[in-house]
């Protein structure tokens, strides 16, 4: 008789999911489906709103990436207005998009993930914790603490609080940065970035005990997509985006983000409010995509930062190719967070970083608006449609979470057929379904737009449709 | 160094969910930086440790469902570092601790005052009930702080 698996909800990601493995009659894993089984609404939310409050509003949607949904919001706003921000105004939105990313990166490897990659995937859940980090290993613990707290305060500095700042505006900041913060922004860059340094090279020697994890947690082909400079740097703000495969070769590039419906499908399933974005001259599910990190430095020539740069070479010598493994994010996200930390300190030495003209102002010249940045979670699309008078009449957003969608249920299958030993469930099984879903750092919040906790629920389900096993993690 | 740290949290978009975030608010508006620095921030995460342990004494505000609502509550916590595996980044007052000694050698006197919600809706005014209790909260901070200025 086949059976069903079903993890519900899973423990450290952002949001609230479950799990359902399906066995078939020889009780091997058929398929395994990630079920986002909250919905929020956004975009019916903000429908009648005035764009110029979209910003503020879209924020709300996540506590732990706002600065990403202000960025594209502002950017969609920016379009509706028809203007060409300040030059200033835009690297100071770059740089608070870096801090975000920074410490959004560092929540993900530090509080999140550390914990599996320090202790182990077979450590006892009660101490395979963020707690259980700072008793094996302190520095570590403190050091990623740290870290975050860097991205935070600038967040919080420049926004004037570290959670849903309003600093970034339609038009571009509503204040200049000031000499002083810049120096103090300036004088934190040095020890997070030495830190993140010790840590990549930590990284390096630990995930020789991961071999059976790289090889599992998914790894196959797909196609990768993000935002690049002209000469094929990685962009987080702005820029244009390419499409690489699996081979690494690109399949697209330079595409137009505001032509992004062309590009983009989004297919539904009955069992999951999470859409499924897909590379539409692909097709749906052969186009399925990868964003974020991993595919961010599969997709670029070069990071343009000399250390970054340095780093992103052994990461890509890791395989011929794009490098295929999604255990490999926790990777990038290091190579990441160095790169941001870089860029961060060539945009405060930039002549015009403390010019006071930071904010354009115009009303209603256009209908739509469509602003697109990469979150730290990959490619974030904010589209607004406008009536005379500025108030919203639809709106679109298209989350990173969800263009991982079709990956990560594909990821959670590849592990549940590896690691699944018999018809029951197991610690080591479904500590490492929960571990190949946390390598994507999804925010479920942000993509169903939903609200909530994020428990872990998982079942094992039969062919008729009864639920053979079952779990709860609080 | 100010002797006392007063955190609030919550959500101050769900209704009570936001009482430590507004009580946390009034602290700021009737105690000097000199007395009390004061937080008020959605969760508690990690990042609170290393102010935590240099304080004198920590007051942590929040709303709970645990009790008949309205019901104010007053308890002296001690650090607990062994803490089921959930939302890692969202840490208990006691595990704050636990962090706090771990991570920085030590950690003060701490005690929760919570109140029992009546509502967590969406909506940023607190329900009545809840709302009268603010005056007790503000009265029993600036005891406290006052208590630790004191020695």
């Amino acid at each position: 008789m086949a059976r069903q698996i079903v993890i519900d909800p899973l423990t450290r990601i952002e949001g609230h999911a479950k799990i359902t493995l399906h066995l078939d009659e020889q009780g091997a894993v058929a398929d395994a489906r990630f079920h986002v089984t909250q919905v929020r609404g956004f975009e019916r939310l903000c429908e009648g709103r005035p764009f110029d409050e979209m910003p503020s509003l879209m924020a709300r949607i996540c506590g732990i990436c706002p600065v990403s949904h202000l960025i594209a919001s502002a950017k969609a706003c920016d379009m509706i207005m028809a203007v060409q921000i300040p030059e200033t105004a835009a690297m100071l939105r770059r740089l608070i998009n870096l801090a975000q990313l920074i410490q959004s990166h560092a929540l993900s490897f530090f509080h999140l993930s550390s914990p599996d990659l320090l202790l182990g995937m077979d450590a006892d859940p009660h101490q395979r914790n963020l707690f259980g980090v700072l008793q094996a290993d302190p520095a570590l613990a403190r050091g990623g603490i740290r870290l975050r707290q860097f991205g935070q305060q600038v967040i919080e500095s420049l926004g004037g609080k570290r959670i849903h700042p309003a600093w970034v505006v339609a038009g571009g900041v509503s204040a200049p940065l000031s000499a002083e913060l810049r120096e103090r922004i300036l004088a934190g860059i040095p020890e997070a970035m030495a830190f993140t340094q010790h840590t990549i090279e930590w990284f390096k020697q630990i995930i020789e005990r991961y071999s059976e994890e790289i090889q599992t947690f998914a790894n196959f082909p797909s196609y990768f997509i993000g935002l690049v400079t002209a000469d094929g740097q990685p962009e987080y703000y702005d820029g244009k985006l390419r499409i690489v495969d699996a081979l690494g070769s690109i399949t697209a590039d330079q595409l137009e983000p505001r032509r992004y419906a062309e590009y983009f499908g989004e297919a539904v399933e009955p069992w999951t409010y999470l859409k499924f974005p897909y590379y539409k001259p692909v097709g749906y599910p052969e186009g399925m995509l990868r964003v974020g990190p991993l595919a961010r430095l599969n997709l670029v020539d070069h990071c343009g930062t000399p250390q970054a740069d340095r780093q992103w070479a052994a990461f890509r010598a890791l395989q011929p190719g794009a490098v295929l493994s999604s255990f490999h994010y926790h990777y990038a996200r290091l190579i990441e967070v160095l790169h941001a930390l870089e860029r961060m300190e060539q945009l405060l030495h930039e002549p015009d970083i403390l010019d006071r003209q930071v904010r354009a102002s115009a009303g209603v010249n256009h209908p739509e608006g469509i602003g697109v940045a990469e979150a730290p979670r990959g490619t974030l699309i904010h589209h607004y449609k406008v009536d005379e008078h500025g108030l919203i009449t639809w709106a679109n957003l298209l989350i990173a979470t969800g263009h991982n969608n079709l990956a990560m249920n594909r990821g959670i299958l590849q592990v549940a057929r590896h690691f699944m030993n018999g018809a029951a469930l197991t610690e080591g099984m479904l500590n490492r379904v929960e571990a190949v879903i946390r390598t994507f750092d999804p925010c479920l919040s942000c993509s169903t737009h939903a609200l909530g906790n994020m428990p872990l629920h998982l079942q094992l389900v039969a062919p008729d449709g009864s639920v053979v096993d079952e779990r709860w993690r609080s | 160094m100010a002797h006392a740290l007063i955190i609030g949290y919550g959500n101050p978009l769900r209704q009570d969910d936001g009482f430590g975030w507004q009580a946390a608010q009034q602290c700021a508006a009737v105690l000097s930086p000199a007395q009390a620095k004061v937080i008020a921030c959605h969760q508690l995460t990690p990042e609170l440790a290393e102010i935590i342990s240099r304080a004198g004494l920590v007051i942590f505000l929040d709303a709970d469902s645990e009790q008949p609502p309205g019901r104010l509550s007053c308890r002296w916590i001690v650090a607990e570092p062994s803490v089921p595996a959930a939302f890692s980044h969202r840490v208990t007052p006691q595990s704050l601790l636990a962090c706090a000694q771990a991570l920085y050698g030590g950690h003060p006197a701490a005690v929760v005052l919570s109140i029992s919600g009546v509502s967590f809706d969406y909506g940023e005014a607190l329900s009545p009930a809840v709302d009268a209790v603010l005056p007790e909260i503000l009265e029993r901070v600036q005891a406290l702080v006052a208590a630790v200025e004191h020695g």
